[in-house]
């Protein structure tokens, strides 16, 4: 009786980190996409010139790949507490599409990053080292 | 919390119509506008990832993401052409 209470208690602790961490990444995602709207208007009635949106793309990038690790994180979690094959497949799928979109947003992160220095720009600050640091 | 996904999502889905048309007047270039677009339709479909998954939902993020890799590429390769093959990087002629 103790065991069955241990493990209930257990599924409900891990299925309350699932939507924790979940919401999260759904915050960063929806926070990345506004922060993006707002400089992609910005840029557009200031500069007025088309390279001027590339960081602001580049910025919604790292966003998107920070988003993205939180809910891959909530797909280890949730593996935890998948009991029947359908949910397993749901998962494996979801967990794919989500490592392939972090492996191409990665890569074109890099990419644009090798652009923009190439072209001139100063090199993108991460908003979480402003001192420069690289990333 | 699902509902308020929901309209986050339909909130990204609008954002990408606006800053395509923001980039679009601004560039002339439909590239970079469906670039902008596509960018903030992905974050849409991975906010409806983290509802309750349906196979449509799953399906709607696999297709928006192949489509933006694919539109990415295309398009790049058309701009590499256009730029006579330097990538569209314009390099600062060398020496004083």
């Amino acid at each position: 009786m103790g065991g069955v209470l241990g493990e209930r208690w257990l599924s409900e602790a891990v299925d309350l980190l699932v939507r924790v961490v979940e919401a999260a990444g759904a915050l960063v995602i929806f926070v990345g996409a506004m922060v993006a709207l707002v400089r992609f208007v910005v840029v557009g009635l200031r500069d007025r010139r088309s390279r001027a949106f590339v960081p602001v793309r580049l910025g919604l990038g790292r966003f998107l790949a920070l988003g993205l690790e939180f809910q891959l994180a909530s797909d280890i979690l949730r593996t935890a507490i998948a009991p029947t094959l359908r949910e397993i497949a749901e998962l494996a799928a979801v967990a794919a599409i989500r490592t392939a979109l972090n492996f191409f947003l990665a890569r074109e992160i890099r990419q644009e990053r090798r652009e923009l220095t190439e072209a001139g720009h100063p090199r993108h600050v991460d908003p979480a080292h402003p001192g420069g640091h690289p990333a | 919390m699902t509902t308020l996904l929901g309209y986050a999502s339909l909130a990204c889905v609008a954002a990408g119509l606006v800053s395509a048309a923001v980039v679009l007047l601004v560039s002339r270039s439909g590239r970079l506008a469906l670039q902008a677009a596509l960018d903030l339709w992905v974050a849409a479909g991975l906010l409806r990832l983290t509802m309750p998954p349906e196979w449509e939902h799953l399906l709607g993020a696999a297709a928006i993401i192949a489509i933006r890799q694919l539109a990415g590429a295309a398009l790049a390769h058309r701009a590499d052409r256009e730029a006579g093959g330097t990538g569209g990087v314009v390099r600062p002629p060398l020496g004083p």
